[in-house]
Protein backbone atom coordinates (compact mmCIF):
# COMPACT_ATOMS: atom_id res chain seq x y z
CA UNK A 1 0.00 0.00 0.00
CA UNK A 2 3.04 2.13 0.40
CA UNK A 3 5.38 3.48 -2.19
CA UNK A 4 7.37 6.13 -1.97
CA UNK A 5 8.71 8.59 -4.90
CA UNK A 6 12.42 8.48 -5.28
CA UNK A 7 14.51 10.98 -3.47
CA UNK A 8 18.27 11.99 -3.54
CA UNK A 9 18.31 10.02 -0.38
CA UNK A 10 17.58 6.71 -2.24
CA UNK A 11 19.09 7.56 -5.64
CA UNK A 12 22.63 6.63 -6.43
CA UNK A 13 23.05 8.12 -9.63
CA UNK A 14 23.40 11.72 -9.99
CA UNK A 15 24.38 14.54 -12.38
CA UNK A 16 25.06 18.25 -12.77
CA UNK A 17 21.85 20.33 -13.39
CA UNK A 18 22.20 21.55 -17.02
CA UNK A 19 20.49 25.45 -15.42
CA UNK A 20 22.03 25.73 -12.45
CA UNK A 21 24.84 23.38 -11.79
CA UNK A 22 24.04 21.70 -8.50
CA UNK A 23 23.83 18.09 -8.32
CA UNK A 24 20.48 16.42 -9.30
CA UNK A 25 19.67 12.89 -8.38
CA UNK A 26 18.41 11.06 -11.64
CA UNK A 27 15.62 9.22 -10.24
CA UNK A 28 14.34 12.38 -8.44
CA UNK A 29 12.84 13.63 -11.59
CA UNK A 30 13.91 17.33 -10.71
CA UNK A 31 16.45 19.68 -9.95
CA UNK A 32 15.30 20.67 -6.52
CA UNK A 33 16.80 24.41 -6.97
CA UNK A 34 15.54 25.09 -10.05
CA UNK A 35 13.16 22.30 -11.16
CA UNK A 36 15.20 21.43 -14.47
CA UNK A 37 14.23 17.73 -15.47
CA UNK A 38 16.36 15.55 -14.61
CA UNK A 39 15.78 14.12 -17.99
CA UNK A 40 16.92 17.23 -19.61
CA UNK A 41 20.40 17.33 -17.72
CA UNK A 42 20.76 14.38 -18.58
CA UNK A 43 20.70 14.49 -22.29
CA UNK A 44 22.59 17.59 -22.08
CA UNK A 45 25.55 15.78 -19.71
CA UNK A 46 25.38 12.37 -22.58
CA UNK A 47 25.69 14.97 -25.95
CA UNK A 48 29.21 16.17 -23.98
CA UNK A 49 28.48 19.72 -25.03
CA UNK A 50 27.29 23.22 -22.79
CA UNK A 51 23.69 23.52 -23.33
CA UNK A 52 23.66 27.26 -25.26
CA UNK A 53 20.11 28.57 -24.11
CA UNK A 54 17.26 30.51 -25.87
CA UNK A 55 13.95 30.94 -23.68
CA UNK A 56 10.94 32.41 -24.53
CA UNK A 57 9.55 34.59 -22.47
CA UNK A 58 6.07 36.42 -22.42
CA UNK A 59 2.74 37.70 -20.30
CA UNK A 60 -0.21 35.64 -19.05
CA UNK A 61 -2.02 35.27 -22.87
CA UNK A 62 0.51 36.52 -25.00
CA UNK A 63 0.54 33.12 -27.05
CA UNK A 64 3.58 31.50 -25.34
CA UNK A 65 2.14 27.95 -25.71
CA UNK A 66 0.81 28.58 -29.38
CA UNK A 67 4.05 30.34 -30.41
CA UNK A 68 6.26 27.93 -28.93
CA UNK A 69 4.93 24.91 -29.82
CA UNK A 70 3.70 25.71 -33.58
CA UNK A 71 8.04 26.98 -33.49
CA UNK A 72 9.15 23.48 -32.94
CA UNK A 73 7.00 22.03 -35.51
CA UNK A 74 7.76 24.15 -37.98
CA UNK A 75 11.84 23.53 -36.26
CA UNK A 76 11.29 19.83 -36.74
CA UNK A 77 10.46 19.88 -40.36
CA UNK A 78 13.02 22.25 -40.92
CA UNK A 79 11.86 25.38 -42.68
CA UNK A 80 13.70 28.20 -44.34
CA UNK A 81 17.58 27.92 -43.09
CA UNK A 82 16.66 26.47 -39.97
CA UNK A 83 15.90 22.90 -38.34
CA UNK A 84 15.60 21.81 -34.75
CA UNK A 85 16.18 18.16 -33.15
CA UNK A 86 13.58 17.61 -29.92
CA UNK A 87 15.94 16.30 -27.20
CA UNK A 88 14.13 13.47 -25.18
CA UNK A 89 10.36 13.20 -25.48
CA UNK A 90 9.39 15.77 -23.26
CA UNK A 91 10.77 18.03 -25.48
CA UNK A 92 7.54 17.06 -27.52
CA UNK A 93 4.85 17.50 -25.33
CA UNK A 94 4.40 21.25 -25.98
CA UNK A 95 4.34 20.79 -29.60
CA UNK A 96 1.62 18.17 -29.31
CA UNK A 97 -0.07 20.07 -27.51
CA UNK A 98 -0.41 23.16 -29.17
CA UNK A 99 -1.02 20.91 -32.67
CA UNK A 100 -3.57 18.88 -30.86
CA UNK A 101 -5.58 21.53 -29.86
CA UNK A 102 -5.26 23.62 -33.06
CA UNK A 103 -6.44 20.41 -35.36
CA UNK A 104 -9.35 20.35 -32.79
CA UNK A 105 -10.65 23.73 -33.48
CA UNK A 106 -9.02 25.12 -29.94
CA UNK A 107 -6.15 26.82 -28.40
CA UNK A 108 -4.05 25.24 -25.73
CA UNK A 109 -5.49 25.26 -22.07
CA UNK A 110 -3.70 28.29 -19.11
CA UNK A 111 -0.44 26.89 -18.27
CA UNK A 112 -0.66 26.23 -15.00
CA UNK A 113 1.42 28.21 -12.48
CA UNK A 114 3.31 25.71 -10.30
CA UNK A 115 6.95 25.46 -11.46
CA UNK A 116 7.20 21.93 -11.42
CA UNK A 117 4.18 21.45 -13.99
CA UNK A 118 5.69 23.60 -16.62
CA UNK A 119 6.65 21.53 -19.69
CA UNK A 120 9.78 21.76 -20.55
CA UNK A 121 11.68 21.90 -24.12
CA UNK A 122 14.88 20.93 -25.56
CA UNK A 123 15.57 21.62 -29.08
CA UNK A 124 18.77 21.22 -30.54
CA UNK A 125 19.03 23.97 -33.43
CA UNK A 126 21.39 24.07 -36.16
CA UNK A 127 21.46 25.64 -39.76
CA UNK A 128 21.51 24.23 -43.45
CA UNK A 129 24.11 27.28 -44.57
CA UNK A 130 26.38 27.02 -40.88
CA UNK A 131 25.96 23.16 -39.76
CA UNK A 132 28.77 23.71 -37.15
CA UNK A 133 26.74 26.08 -35.60
CA UNK A 134 24.21 24.58 -32.75
CA UNK A 135 22.04 26.48 -30.03
CA UNK A 136 19.66 24.69 -27.65
CA UNK A 137 16.01 26.14 -27.69
CA UNK A 138 16.14 25.72 -24.12
CA UNK A 139 12.71 26.90 -22.19
CA UNK A 140 10.14 25.56 -19.52
CA UNK A 141 6.68 26.80 -21.20
CA UNK A 142 6.86 29.57 -18.11
CA UNK A 143 2.91 30.63 -16.62
CA UNK A 144 3.12 34.19 -17.24
CA UNK A 145 1.20 35.37 -14.02
CA UNK A 146 4.79 33.43 -12.76
CA UNK A 147 6.73 35.88 -15.29
CA UNK A 148 4.84 38.73 -13.69
CA UNK A 149 5.26 37.70 -10.25
CA UNK A 150 8.81 37.16 -10.38
CA UNK A 151 9.44 40.65 -12.43
CA UNK A 152 7.06 41.99 -9.01
CA UNK A 153 9.44 40.25 -6.80
CA UNK A 154 12.54 38.86 -7.84
CA UNK A 155 13.80 35.47 -6.65
CA UNK A 156 9.91 34.09 -6.30
CA UNK A 157 10.19 31.88 -9.25
CA UNK A 158 14.16 30.13 -8.94
CA UNK A 159 13.27 28.33 -12.23
CA UNK A 160 12.50 31.90 -14.12
CA UNK A 161 15.87 33.17 -12.65
CA UNK A 162 18.29 30.52 -13.50
CA UNK A 163 16.83 29.97 -16.83
CA UNK A 164 17.26 33.89 -17.72
CA UNK A 165 20.43 33.95 -15.89
CA UNK A 166 21.00 30.78 -18.45
CA UNK A 167 19.85 32.45 -21.65
CA UNK A 168 22.15 33.51 -24.28
CA UNK A 169 19.24 34.99 -26.32
CA UNK A 170 15.72 35.54 -25.35
CA UNK A 171 12.39 35.63 -26.98
CA UNK A 172 9.83 37.90 -25.21
CA UNK A 173 6.58 37.96 -26.85
CA UNK A 174 3.71 40.39 -26.04
CA UNK A 175 0.17 40.69 -27.48
CA UNK A 176 -0.28 42.93 -30.11
CA UNK A 177 -4.13 43.72 -29.61
CA UNK A 178 -2.87 44.35 -26.16
CA UNK A 179 -0.59 46.24 -26.98
CA UNK A 180 -2.68 48.39 -28.97
CA UNK A 181 -5.57 48.37 -26.73
CA UNK A 182 -4.18 48.87 -23.23
CA UNK A 183 -0.69 49.88 -24.37
CA UNK A 184 0.16 51.86 -21.23
CA UNK A 185 -0.45 48.47 -19.26
CA UNK A 186 1.73 46.69 -21.65
CA UNK A 187 4.39 48.89 -21.51
CA UNK A 188 5.01 49.11 -18.05
CA UNK A 189 5.23 45.28 -17.84
CA UNK A 190 7.26 44.89 -20.58
CA UNK A 191 9.90 48.52 -18.86
CA UNK A 192 9.81 46.19 -15.66
CA UNK A 193 10.74 42.91 -17.81
CA UNK A 194 13.49 44.52 -19.54
CA UNK A 195 14.69 46.07 -16.03
CA UNK A 196 14.18 42.44 -14.61
CA UNK A 197 16.85 41.05 -17.31
CA UNK A 198 19.26 43.23 -16.84
CA UNK A 199 19.13 43.10 -12.81
CA UNK A 200 19.60 38.90 -13.17
CA UNK A 201 22.18 39.34 -15.72
CA UNK A 202 24.37 41.94 -14.01
CA UNK A 203 23.54 39.48 -10.75
CA UNK A 204 24.61 36.13 -12.07
CA UNK A 205 27.40 37.61 -14.57
CA UNK A 206 28.59 40.28 -12.81
CA UNK A 207 28.04 42.81 -15.36
CA UNK A 208 28.67 46.35 -13.52
CA UNK A 209 28.57 48.79 -16.65
CA UNK A 210 26.93 48.94 -20.41
CA UNK A 211 24.82 47.13 -22.10
CA UNK A 212 23.52 43.50 -22.01
CA UNK A 213 24.71 41.57 -25.13
CA UNK A 214 22.19 38.85 -25.26
CA UNK A 215 19.89 39.13 -28.58
CA UNK A 216 16.36 39.90 -27.41
CA UNK A 217 13.52 39.26 -29.90
CA UNK A 218 10.56 41.19 -29.32
CA UNK A 219 7.54 39.45 -31.09
CA UNK A 220 4.17 40.76 -31.01
CA UNK A 221 2.33 37.86 -31.33
CA UNK A 222 -1.43 37.22 -33.26
CA UNK A 223 -0.50 39.89 -35.37
CA UNK A 224 -2.78 38.30 -37.42
CA UNK A 225 -5.86 40.58 -35.70
CA UNK A 226 -3.06 43.70 -35.14
CA UNK A 227 -2.42 44.56 -38.92
CA UNK A 228 -0.34 47.67 -37.65
CA UNK A 229 1.89 45.21 -35.94
CA UNK A 230 2.32 42.67 -38.82
CA UNK A 231 3.15 45.51 -41.42
CA UNK A 232 5.74 47.66 -39.59
CA UNK A 233 6.62 45.92 -35.98
CA UNK A 234 9.40 48.76 -34.95
CA UNK A 235 6.96 51.80 -35.76
CA UNK A 236 4.27 49.74 -33.92
CA UNK A 237 6.75 49.75 -30.82
CA UNK A 238 7.79 53.45 -31.02
CA UNK A 239 4.02 54.10 -31.42
CA UNK A 240 2.56 51.71 -28.63
CA UNK A 241 5.47 51.21 -26.35
CA UNK A 242 7.60 54.25 -26.08
CA UNK A 243 8.75 52.85 -22.04
CA UNK A 244 9.68 49.40 -23.61
CA UNK A 245 11.91 51.12 -26.51
CA UNK A 246 13.36 53.54 -24.76
CA UNK A 247 14.33 50.94 -22.03
CA UNK A 248 16.05 48.80 -24.81
CA UNK A 249 18.38 51.06 -26.38
CA UNK A 250 19.65 51.89 -22.44
CA UNK A 251 19.39 48.01 -21.68
CA UNK A 252 20.46 45.64 -24.81
CA UNK A 253 22.61 46.58 -27.35
CA UNK A 254 21.07 43.79 -29.90
CA UNK A 255 17.39 43.71 -30.27
CA UNK A 256 14.93 44.16 -32.28
CA UNK A 257 11.16 44.03 -33.02
CA UNK A 258 9.19 41.34 -34.88
CA UNK A 259 5.62 40.38 -36.09
CA UNK A 260 4.22 36.48 -36.04
CA UNK A 261 0.79 35.23 -36.34
CA UNK A 262 -0.06 31.54 -36.29
CA UNK A 263 -3.91 31.44 -36.76
CA UNK A 264 -4.77 33.69 -39.55
CA UNK A 265 -8.72 34.22 -38.18
CA UNK A 266 -10.78 33.49 -34.99
CA UNK A 267 -14.37 33.09 -33.80
CA UNK A 268 -16.32 33.58 -30.55
CA UNK A 269 -18.37 30.84 -29.58
CA UNK A 270 -20.84 30.32 -26.99
CA UNK A 271 -21.26 26.77 -25.54
CA UNK A 272 -24.59 25.56 -24.12
CA UNK A 273 -23.04 26.18 -20.89
CA UNK A 274 -22.85 30.06 -21.58
CA UNK A 275 -18.96 29.36 -21.76
CA UNK A 276 -17.33 32.41 -24.32
CA UNK A 277 -14.73 30.62 -25.80
CA UNK A 278 -12.36 31.25 -29.01
CA UNK A 279 -12.38 29.49 -32.02
CA UNK A 280 -8.73 29.10 -34.27
CA UNK A 281 -10.59 29.12 -37.98
CA UNK A 282 -7.50 28.04 -39.61
CA UNK A 283 -3.48 27.92 -39.22
CA UNK A 284 -1.94 30.61 -41.26
CA UNK A 285 1.46 31.14 -39.36
CA UNK A 286 3.30 34.12 -40.21
CA UNK A 287 6.66 35.65 -38.97
CA UNK A 288 7.12 32.28 -36.50
CA UNK A 289 10.75 31.55 -37.80
CA UNK A 290 12.05 34.86 -38.30
CA UNK A 291 12.90 36.53 -34.99
CA UNK A 292 14.62 32.78 -33.70
CA UNK A 293 16.94 33.33 -37.37
CA UNK A 294 17.75 36.16 -36.27
CA UNK A 295 18.73 35.40 -32.86
CA UNK A 296 20.80 32.55 -34.92
CA UNK A 297 22.94 35.21 -37.37
CA UNK A 298 23.47 36.96 -33.57
CA UNK A 299 24.99 33.91 -31.90
CA UNK A 300 28.12 33.41 -33.04
CA UNK B 1 -12.57 36.95 16.81
CA UNK B 2 -12.01 38.46 13.39
CA UNK B 3 -10.86 36.46 10.28
CA UNK B 4 -9.26 38.19 6.91
CA UNK B 5 -9.93 36.61 3.67
CA UNK B 6 -8.95 36.84 0.07
CA UNK B 7 -9.84 34.95 -3.03
CA UNK B 8 -7.07 33.48 -5.63
CA UNK B 9 -8.15 33.00 -9.43
CA UNK B 10 -7.73 34.07 -12.56
CA UNK B 11 -8.91 37.47 -13.85
CA UNK B 12 -8.20 40.33 -16.29
CA UNK B 13 -8.75 42.71 -14.25
CA UNK B 14 -6.15 45.68 -13.92
CA UNK B 15 -2.75 45.40 -14.32
CA UNK B 16 -2.80 41.90 -13.52
CA UNK B 17 -3.55 39.16 -16.00
CA UNK B 18 -4.23 35.40 -14.59
CA UNK B 19 -4.20 34.13 -11.65
CA UNK B 20 -3.43 36.31 -8.61
CA UNK B 21 -4.73 37.19 -5.08
CA UNK B 22 -7.77 39.07 -6.99
CA UNK B 23 -9.29 40.38 -3.69
CA UNK B 24 -8.35 40.58 0.12
CA UNK B 25 -9.42 42.52 3.32
CA UNK B 26 -7.78 45.00 4.65
CA UNK B 27 -5.63 42.52 7.05
CA UNK B 28 -3.81 41.02 4.65
CA UNK B 29 -0.58 42.52 4.09
CA UNK B 30 2.01 42.53 1.61
CA UNK B 31 3.99 39.96 2.87
CA UNK B 32 0.96 37.71 3.67
CA UNK B 33 0.06 38.60 0.23
CA UNK B 34 3.10 36.69 -0.98
CA UNK B 35 2.23 33.39 1.03
CA UNK B 36 -0.95 33.12 0.13
CA UNK B 37 0.26 33.75 -3.92
CA UNK B 38 2.17 30.73 -3.07
CA UNK B 39 -0.26 28.58 -2.24
CA UNK B 40 -2.77 29.77 -4.71
CA UNK B 41 -3.77 26.95 -6.78
CA UNK B 42 -4.16 27.28 -10.63
CA UNK B 43 -4.59 25.61 -14.14
CA UNK B 44 -4.50 22.00 -13.06
CA UNK B 45 -4.44 22.34 -9.76
CA UNK B 46 -7.62 20.24 -9.35
CA UNK B 47 -7.90 16.48 -10.73
CA UNK B 48 -9.56 16.67 -14.33
CA UNK B 49 -12.87 14.78 -14.77
CA UNK B 50 -15.48 16.77 -12.82
CA UNK B 51 -16.68 20.47 -12.94
CA UNK B 52 -17.85 19.26 -9.14
CA UNK B 53 -14.37 18.95 -7.61
CA UNK B 54 -13.11 20.60 -4.80
CA UNK B 55 -10.65 20.49 -2.26
CA UNK B 56 -10.43 21.84 1.04
CA UNK B 57 -6.93 22.82 2.44
CA UNK B 58 -4.73 24.29 5.75
CA UNK B 59 -1.80 25.84 5.96
CA UNK B 60 0.42 28.18 8.38
CA UNK B 61 1.18 31.59 7.21
CA UNK B 62 4.39 32.89 8.44
CA UNK B 63 4.86 32.17 12.31
CA UNK B 64 1.28 33.76 13.51
CA UNK B 65 -1.35 32.76 11.13
CA UNK B 66 -3.27 29.65 9.51
CA UNK B 67 -5.09 29.70 6.28
CA UNK B 68 -7.84 27.72 5.75
CA UNK B 69 -9.17 27.87 1.82
CA UNK B 70 -11.91 25.88 0.06
CA UNK B 71 -10.73 25.59 -4.27
CA UNK B 72 -13.39 25.13 -6.34
CA UNK B 73 -14.62 25.51 -10.22
CA UNK B 74 -15.90 28.86 -10.91
CA UNK B 75 -16.66 30.00 -14.44
CA UNK B 76 -15.09 29.57 -18.21
CA UNK B 77 -11.25 31.21 -17.68
CA UNK B 78 -11.38 34.44 -18.54
CA UNK B 79 -9.55 34.22 -21.98
CA UNK B 80 -11.45 32.42 -23.68
CA UNK B 81 -8.98 29.00 -23.83
CA UNK B 82 -10.80 25.69 -22.85
CA UNK B 83 -10.86 24.82 -19.50
CA UNK B 84 -12.68 26.53 -16.18
CA UNK B 85 -11.21 28.97 -13.64
CA UNK B 86 -9.76 27.71 -10.56
CA UNK B 87 -11.62 29.41 -7.68
CA UNK B 88 -9.78 29.59 -4.33
CA UNK B 89 -11.28 31.47 -1.49
CA UNK B 90 -9.11 31.87 1.66
CA UNK B 91 -9.69 32.60 5.40
CA UNK B 92 -6.63 33.61 7.78
CA UNK B 93 -7.12 33.00 11.18
CA UNK B 94 -4.68 34.41 14.12
CA UNK B 95 -2.87 31.21 15.80
CA UNK B 96 -3.69 32.54 19.11
CA UNK B 97 -7.56 32.33 18.26
CA UNK B 98 -6.91 29.09 15.74
CA UNK B 99 -6.52 27.38 19.01
CA UNK B 100 -10.25 28.02 20.66
CA UNK B 101 -11.10 25.77 17.42
CA UNK B 102 -8.73 23.03 19.02
CA UNK B 103 -6.17 23.46 16.53
CA UNK B 104 -9.00 21.81 14.11
CA UNK B 105 -9.12 23.50 10.86
CA UNK B 106 -12.29 21.18 9.89
CA UNK B 107 -14.11 22.38 12.66
CA UNK B 108 -13.36 25.53 11.78
CA UNK B 109 -13.94 25.13 7.91
CA UNK B 110 -17.16 23.71 8.45
CA UNK B 111 -18.93 26.63 11.02
CA UNK B 112 -17.20 29.00 8.26
CA UNK B 113 -19.50 27.18 5.74
CA UNK B 114 -22.34 27.13 7.85
CA UNK B 115 -22.17 30.78 7.85
CA UNK B 116 -21.77 31.27 4.39
CA UNK B 117 -17.95 31.36 4.05
CA UNK B 118 -15.85 29.83 1.34
CA UNK B 119 -18.13 30.08 -1.21
CA UNK B 120 -18.34 30.77 -4.62
CA UNK B 121 -19.62 34.73 -5.26
CA UNK B 122 -21.49 35.58 -8.60
CA UNK B 123 -19.12 39.23 -8.12
CA UNK B 124 -16.70 40.08 -6.06
CA UNK B 125 -15.20 43.82 -5.01
CA UNK B 126 -11.52 43.98 -5.01
CA UNK B 127 -11.30 44.98 -1.09
CA UNK B 128 -12.99 42.16 0.98
CA UNK B 129 -14.61 43.05 4.93
CA UNK B 130 -12.56 41.40 7.47
CA UNK B 131 -15.37 38.80 8.82
CA UNK B 132 -16.75 38.31 12.45
CA UNK B 133 -16.50 35.13 13.39
CA UNK B 134 -17.74 33.43 16.66
CA UNK B 135 -14.48 33.18 18.96
CA UNK B 136 -15.22 28.97 19.96
CA UNK B 137 -17.09 26.22 18.42
CA UNK B 138 -21.27 26.08 18.42
CA UNK B 139 -20.66 22.98 21.01
CA UNK B 140 -18.67 20.74 21.84
CA UNK B 141 -21.53 18.25 22.62
CA UNK B 142 -23.45 18.26 19.77
CA UNK B 143 -20.57 17.02 17.37
CA UNK B 144 -22.02 14.27 15.17
CA UNK B 145 -19.00 12.09 13.70
CA UNK B 146 -19.41 9.83 10.42
CA UNK B 147 -18.36 6.35 10.76
CA UNK B 148 -14.85 5.82 8.55
CA UNK B 149 -14.97 3.43 6.27
CA UNK B 150 -12.63 0.71 7.26
CA UNK B 151 -10.54 1.31 3.96
CA UNK B 152 -10.64 5.25 5.09
CA UNK B 153 -8.73 4.25 8.82
CA UNK B 154 -6.24 2.10 7.40
CA UNK B 155 -5.26 4.81 4.94
CA UNK B 156 -4.95 7.59 7.74
CA UNK B 157 -3.22 5.00 10.29
CA UNK B 158 -0.89 4.04 7.14
CA UNK B 159 -0.55 8.29 7.04
CA UNK B 160 0.20 9.16 10.57
CA UNK B 161 2.73 6.52 10.59
CA UNK B 162 4.76 8.26 8.01
CA UNK B 163 4.05 11.50 8.84
CA UNK B 164 5.25 10.76 12.37
CA UNK B 165 8.41 10.01 10.45
CA UNK B 166 8.38 13.32 9.08
CA UNK B 167 7.50 12.44 5.60
CA UNK B 168 5.49 14.08 3.28
CA UNK B 169 2.08 12.25 2.56
CA UNK B 170 -0.44 11.79 -0.49
CA UNK B 171 -2.94 9.70 0.50
CA UNK B 172 -5.56 8.14 -2.69
CA UNK B 173 -8.73 6.66 -2.95
CA UNK B 174 -10.42 7.88 0.53
CA UNK B 175 -13.66 7.89 0.18
CA UNK B 176 -14.59 10.76 2.61
CA UNK B 177 -11.71 12.53 2.60
CA UNK B 178 -12.88 15.70 4.36
CA UNK B 179 -13.78 12.75 7.89
CA UNK B 180 -10.71 11.04 7.31
CA UNK B 181 -8.68 14.72 7.91
CA UNK B 182 -10.95 15.66 10.59
CA UNK B 183 -9.82 12.47 12.12
CA UNK B 184 -6.22 12.26 11.45
CA UNK B 185 -5.74 15.92 12.89
CA UNK B 186 -7.74 14.45 15.91
CA UNK B 187 -5.06 11.83 16.65
CA UNK B 188 -2.35 14.54 16.16
CA UNK B 189 -1.76 16.35 19.87
CA UNK B 190 -3.27 20.08 20.01
CA UNK B 191 0.08 21.17 20.30
CA UNK B 192 1.29 19.49 17.18
CA UNK B 193 -1.61 21.43 15.12
CA UNK B 194 -0.43 24.76 14.46
CA UNK B 195 1.97 23.84 11.91
CA UNK B 196 0.03 21.01 9.99
CA UNK B 197 -0.91 21.22 6.44
CA UNK B 198 -3.49 19.50 4.10
CA UNK B 199 -5.05 19.03 1.24
CA UNK B 200 -8.04 17.13 0.50
CA UNK B 201 -8.49 17.28 -3.01
CA UNK B 202 -5.44 19.03 -4.94
CA UNK B 203 -2.61 17.28 -7.31
CA UNK B 204 0.69 17.57 -5.08
CA UNK B 205 2.78 20.39 -5.83
CA UNK B 206 6.20 21.34 -4.72
CA UNK B 207 5.20 24.64 -4.87
CA UNK B 208 2.21 23.87 -1.98
CA UNK B 209 4.28 21.29 0.22
CA UNK B 210 1.49 20.27 2.07
CA UNK B 211 2.20 17.70 4.97
CA UNK B 212 -0.61 15.25 3.80
CA UNK B 213 -2.27 15.32 0.23
CA UNK B 214 -5.64 13.24 -0.80
CA UNK B 215 -6.90 12.74 -4.21
CA UNK B 216 -9.22 10.27 -5.13
CA UNK B 217 -7.29 7.99 -7.54
CA UNK B 218 -4.27 7.55 -8.56
CA UNK B 219 -3.98 9.87 -11.64
CA UNK B 220 -1.78 9.00 -14.86
CA UNK B 221 0.99 11.99 -14.20
CA UNK B 222 1.21 10.77 -10.71
CA UNK B 223 1.73 7.03 -11.75
CA UNK B 224 4.44 8.18 -14.36
CA UNK B 225 6.60 9.81 -11.56
CA UNK B 226 5.01 13.31 -11.52
CA UNK B 227 4.74 13.73 -7.89
CA UNK B 228 7.10 15.79 -6.46
CA UNK B 229 10.40 14.04 -4.45
CA UNK B 230 10.18 12.18 -1.17
CA UNK B 231 6.26 12.27 -1.15
CA UNK B 232 4.77 9.24 0.33
CA UNK B 233 2.13 7.61 -1.17
CA UNK B 234 -0.63 5.81 0.64
CA UNK B 235 -3.19 3.65 -1.09
CA UNK B 236 -3.64 2.43 -4.13
CA UNK B 237 0.14 1.46 -5.23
Amino acid sequence: MIMRVPTEQNSDISIACATCGEQVAVASGYCTCCLTPAELSRSVAERGTPARYVSVLGASGAGKTVYLGFLLDMLSKGVHDLRGLPNGPFSVAVQQQTMSALEQRKFPEKTSSDADRWRWVHCELSRRSRKRQTVDLITPDFAGEAIALEVEQPGFFQTIERVVSRSEALLLLLDAEQVRDASREQDFFAMKLASYLRTVHSKHRRLRRGRLTIPISIIFTKADTCLEAAREPETFAKSNLPGLVHACERTFSRSRFFAAGVVGSTATMTTDLGHVMRIPLHIEPHGVMEPLEWIMQQLK
Amino acid sequence: MQLEQAIFTSTAAGAVQGYHLTARSAGVNEQLAAVLTQWGPSEGALPEGSSAAESLQAFPALDQFVVISRTMYGGPEYSGRSGLQVVTMMLVVRQEEFQHFGGNAIELAELARARGMLRLRGSVSESLPTLRFPDRPASRFANTRRVLPPSDEQRMRAALERLRAGERVLVIGCQQPVVAIRSLIEAIPEGHRRRFSFSTGLRPSLQRPYQISMLPTQESAIRTAGSPPGLCVVGEG
